[in-house]
């Protein structure tokens, strides 16, 4: 079953951002608080 | 006002807003509004909503707990002026009157999972008639009190022993399982026409002004942007606590469940009925139910020729929803208990009155799927009202300042740009009167009934309810004020 590249481009696409924007703002958040946690 | 209880931690924090965001809304109205909307064609305002109406929304419910320490009452009262503590009382109203029945949406998530469990569930023939036999009984009665009981039983333990403790459990259990569903759903034959279907757009589709509003209603409704709820919690988050990422995990977060959650039901859908797969995943049955209560338990039947397997699906799908359910029925119902311990009522005397009022007044919900209708369309388009109310609240105090002293001020992570006057201030309304003209625009022209304020579901109904809830306030908005605590 074949898909087109309209629709691999829209996975990517709405993947990318909802999925993506979450994943890019777990890092930030992990990060903070280990900087938080080095600085005391 | 004396403040004692935090979160334990950011994680917490997080876990316990992700809970109020993710509910049956992402698993049931998300699949039935994406399939009634062209697929595809849908995600693409949805993704852009998100960013414009949802995000914003939460970084300013964040940001006006935290600063004020209130709930919604005291909250917009603080930030627009005394004579706006109205608007807080109507976002509150809303919150609470959804509270009433989704109580019982939560009570039938468990009624489906105990009887998936003990087989009943997948033993039926005719699940249609399975719902309306359980739907005009007096078991969703029960089943109401059942959930009341729980959530009620865990707010009484406080925020990090009750509702932080509870979060944790609930949406770890609940995404976890979905991602077995998940795996479950697109390794099955012809899964692959689901996922087709959920990411291709139609041209003709995405030209059509009405599922740009559908996708904002999604928004509104399943990221729980503007209910006063995410506000709620954020009294209870720490002075040095940042907004910005936190609010961007919250609504991020939440949207990716969604897709879960849709790729999951798409995919079952169309590798166990391809024949009139679209037919039922767009019918709404009663009180939208169909395809949640009446068509997934027939699919859960077909899912594997072994009838145990069947059961292990069923039972954990109907566990992920009760779980998703109870998370928010929580943050429901603190934010009517924090609204009465503003007023000067202690934790437990507010959860008491809380429960036994909960339970009360859901149940006409429970006993006449009407009236569950009725209110289900009444407060749920309410909540714009509620989300344009913060909105304004926000351009009284002064967006810039807003953004700058509170979302920008002590333990910002982050700093938010200009961008965000300009959403609040001007896209934000925009997108509410546009909506709301819509919908009494189409109303007037498809319904010669549509001021009849006893409709189940019309314009009259909404506007003859909200008005008389905002006169009310606005009567007694002097009193609200000398009630609530200094």
């Amino acid at each position: 079953m074949k898909m087109s590249l309209l629709t691999i481009f829209m996975i990517v696409f709405i993947t990318g951002i909802v999925w993506g924007g979450f994943i890019f703002f777990l890092i930030k958040a992990i990060n903070k608080e280990r900087q938080k946690a080095a600085n005391g | 006002m004396k403040h004692r209880e935090f979160f334990s931690s950011r994680w917490g924090l997080i876990i316990s807003t992700l809970g109020i965001a993710i509910g049956t809304g992402n698993i049931w109205r998300f699949s039935r509004v994406v399939a009634q909307n062209g697929g595809g064609s849908f995600l693409i305002p949805w993704v852009i909503f998100l960013l414009i109406w949802s995000l914003p929304l939460i970084i300013a419910e964040f940001a006006l707990g935290k600063s004020t320490r209130f709930g919604p009452i005291g909250a917009i009262a603080k930030t627009a002026g005394k004579k706006y503590a109205w608007m807080g009382a109507f976002i509150a109203f809303v919150s609470t009157a959804i509270m009433f029945y989704y109580s019982v949406v939560t009570g039938w998530c468990i009624k489906y999972f105990v009887s998936a469990v003990f087989g009943n569930l997948l033993n039926q023939t005719d699940y249609l008639l399975y719902w309306n036999e359980f739907s005009s009984s007096y078991s969703p009665l029960i089943f109401h009190f059942i959930a009341m009981f729980i959530c009620a039983a865990i707010i009484f333990r406080g925020v990090v022993n009750g509702i932080e403790k509870a979060n944790k459990v609930l949406v770890t259990s609940l995404i976890i399982i979905l991602f077995i569903l998940l795996f479950r759903a697109i390794t099955l034959p012809n899964a692959m026409e689901g996922l087709k279907y959920f990411f291709t757009p139609k041209m003709e589709y995405i030209l059509d002004y009405k599922v740009w509003l559908n996708a904002l209603t999604q928004n509104a409704w399943d990221t729980g942007a503007g209910w006063g709820l995410i506000l709620t919690y954020a009294v209870y988050m720490k002075r040095n606590e940042d907004i910005s990422i936190n609010a961007s995990l919250i609504g991020f977060g939440n949207n990716s469940i969604s897709l879960v959650a849709g790729i999951t039901i798409f995919s079952t859908v169309f590798a166990l009925s391809s024949v009139d797969a679209m037919n039922q995943i767009t019918q709404s049955g009663p009180a939208n139910t169909g395809l949640t209560f009446i068509y997934l338990p027939l699919l859960f039947n077909n899912i594997s020729s072994n009838p145990l397997l069947n059961t292990l699906f069923a039972s954990i799908f109907f566990l992920a929803l009760s779980f998703a359910a109870l998370s928010s029925l929580i943050s429901l119902m603190e934010l009517t208990t924090r609204t009465f311990i503003d007023f000067g009522f202690n934790r437990k005397k507010a959860i008491m009155l809380v429960a036994g009022i909960g339970f009360l007044f859901g149940v006409p919900s429970a006993l006449d799927i009407n009236f569950f209708t009725n209110q289900d369309w009444v407060w749920g388009v309410g909540l714009i009202l509620s989300g344009a109310f913060i909105a304004f609240a926000i351009i009284k105090f002064g967006v810039d300042k807003f953004r700058v002293e509170i979302i920008n001020g002590e333990g910002s992570d982050i700093k938010i740009g200009k961008w965000y006057n300009v959403i609040i201030k001007y896209l934000i309304p925009a997108q509410v009167v546009v909506l709301l003209s819509w919908w009494l625009i189409s109303s007037v022209s498809w319904d010669p009934d549509w001021l009849n304020p006893f409709n189940t579901e019309n314009a009259g109904t909404c506007l003859f309810q909200w008005g008389v809830v905002i006169v009310i306030f606005i009567l007694l908005n002097k009193k609200i004020n000398q009630k609530l605590t200094a």
